[in-house]
């Protein structure tokens, strides 16, 4: 079967070939397996690994110039392009410290941001997206239209805990935000289509949990972030593809919520978070595919037997009439050796097997 | 007017009304430490409960940290003529490498709003800077914060650095973020593990043999 093939008959709770193998990975690991010749320099590790999923995107910003405002020995401080202020390590792998926001007001947004997030022709690299998609038409990949969600977005543009306070202080602007943030994506995906470029799904990125669970309410989710939701999810309903989610953090509580948005897959299912594949494909697995689960700090940690029996379990329960996706729970860590990983990738294929379908 | 009708206001997260029934209560000639003990404290605790029985969310907390804020700027400068026994004292940290503070700022402000006078070393804080505030500030209480599997050891090596010192007795050290568990704990010697903000307040009692 074909990654596309393969990608599709999974979401559609149909067995394939094997499961599907999609990873993230942080720089650091890629960086130590180029510098020690185990892959070759700037490689495209989904073109190396052959992972089954790829990704094109826009932008979604406020587009503020990008700036450098210090540079040391450790750290650099700059400003992207949604105008947030990060303070990064240079040598090592972190989440970026934020430092400031763009937008720290209802009458900031009003009086410049909004202003700033109109469409221009330069957000969406048409061209560049045409030429790749025909690398990957040819490859089959399944290829997603890939975003930031309304959430995630918004919390670069305004800050996260002032959005996450304008929920109660302010939800018109908060919709105000989100519909704007929205129409953005939608216009993005209409000239995509526009312009013959054939896609499979959607994949949305946002973190709205975290290990305690959801940041807000359901009553809020359902209120202020799921009429997005309807319509991203939507987008790839139009296509007669499926939206794969991205979402750190335990969303254990409000998987039903984001079934009822239209989402079809889960992704990556944090497993420090609390997230539990055999839980979440006995209640859910009806409806949803998953993407995930299989633990980072074994891969850190170099634990091939850990390793081992977390794939086994893992992949031989998720893959039962299809719907599951290999995929590390975030992105392969520092310090996971290239041997480590490969054999990763191998027992996910062979454990990820099914008998009776041949490849 | 009374100091109830300030705990709702915290409770709600109506920060206007935090401050003018703060001051308020200062014009009537409210020592400040009644404000805090019987207006703010009860109001915070109120909001960890509910945080806790699933009633409130981030938001929720957000707000109500916020008001709380705005009052206590208000009390701050007359503490220390007031003479304000706090409930404990606690230094507060993201670990070194770690650049990380949402989760260790929202658990600054409850533990704030629990009563205790805390010191914010801010992120990437190293061992040798914990160890110096404890020696300054001497806390009752370290509160460590990671995000990342790969800074979670710095936790470790305060508490190694305090046993060198000779001083890791004189403070308990508390620790949370996305990776860390009871197993973590455990393991490196911690005395508590907090699951989030809310529970840290409590196991920050527990540990200094508050009652909440």
């Amino acid at each position: 079967m074909t990654p596309r093939e393969r990608i599709t008959a999974l979401f559609n709770h149909q067995e394939a070939d094997h499961i599907g193998i999609m990873d993230h990975f942080w720089w650091e690991p890629l960086a130590e397996w180029q510098k020690t010749g185990s892959m070759p320099a700037n490689s495209d590790p989904e073109d190396y690994f052959d992972l089954d999923i790829r990704k094109v995107g826009m932008d979604i910003s406020p587009m503020l110039p990008r700036e450098n405002v210090e540079d040391t020995e450790e750290y650099r401080i700059f400003r992207d392009e949604f105008g947030m202020l990060n303070r990064e390590w240079k040598k090592k792998q972190s989440t970026p410290e934020l430092l400031d926001f763009a937008c720290k007001s209802r009458e900031k947004w009003h009086g410049e941001t909004k202003q700033r997030m109109e469409w221009k022709d330069s957000r969406l690299d048409v061209d560049g997206i045409r030429a790749a998609v025909g690398r990957w038409r040819r490859e089959d990949r399944y290829i997603t239209f890939s975003v930031l969600e309304v959430f995630e977005a918004g919390w670069r543009i305004v800050g996260p805990e002032l959005q996450l306070e304008v929920m109660l202080d302010d939800p018109e602007w908060l919709h105000d935000l989100y519909e704007t943030i929205t129409s953005l994506i939608e216009r993005g995906f209409e000239t995509l289509l526009g312009a013959g470029i054939e896609l499979d799904g959607v994949w949305l990125w946002g973190d709205i949990s975290y290990r305690g669970g959801c940041f807000f309410s359901p009553a809020m989710y359902r209120e202020l972030v799921m009429p997005y939701h309807k319509r991203l999810c939507g987008l790839a309903k139009r296509i007669g593809g499926k939206t794969i989610y991205h979402g750190c953090g335990d969303n254990t509580k409000i998987i039903p919520l984001l079934i009822e948005s239209g989402v079809d897959c889960l992704q990556p299912l944090e497993v420090k978070a609390g997230m539990d594949i055999f839980q979440a494909k006995r209640d859910y697995g009806e409806w949803l595919s998953f993407m995930g689960n299989v633990d980072a700090r074994l891969l850190q940690a170099n634990d091939l037997p850990g390793l081992e029996k977390e794939l086994k379990e893992k992949i031989e329960f998720a893959k039962r009439g299809g719907g599951y996706v290999y995929h590390s729970d975030h992105s392969v860590p520092p310090g996971t050796s290239y041997d480590t990983y490969t054999k990763v990738l191998e027992m996910a294929r062979t454990y990820g097997r099914y008998n009776n379908i041949s490849e | 007017m009374s100091l109830e009708d300030l705990s709702q206001a915290i409770i709600v997260g109506n920060r206007q009304k935090a401050i003018d029934l703060t001051e308020k209560a200062l014009a009537d000639g409210t020592p400040p430490p009644e404000v805090i003990y019987r207006g703010l404290v009860p109001g915070m605790d109120v909001v960890g409960e509910k945080f806790r029985n699933n009633e409130y969310y981030i938001p929720n907390v957000l707000v109500s940290a916020r008001a709380m804020s705005a009052s206590m700027e208000l009390l701050k400068p007359l503490l220390v003529s007031s003479g304000m026994k706090y409930v404990g004292k606690a230094v507060i940290g993201t670990v070194e490498g770690d650049l990380h503070d949402i989760g260790k700022n929202l658990v600054r402000m409850m533990l704030q709003g629990g009563g205790f006078d805390v010191l914010d070393l801010g992120v990437d804080v190293s061992p040798d800077k914990f160890v110096q505030s404890v020696k300054e500030f001497k806390p009752e209480l370290i509160a460590m914060s990671a995000l990342l599997t790969t800074t979670m050891p710095g936790m470790k090596k305060v508490i190694e650095k305090l046993n060198d010192e000779g001083i890791r007795g004189t403070v308990k050290v508390m620790i949370g973020g996305a990776p860390i568990t009871q197993r973590f704990a455990d393991q490196i010697g911690a005395d508590a593990f907090a699951s989030d903000a809310s529970s840290a307040v409590l196991r920050a009692k527990e540990l200094l043999g508050v009652s909440s």
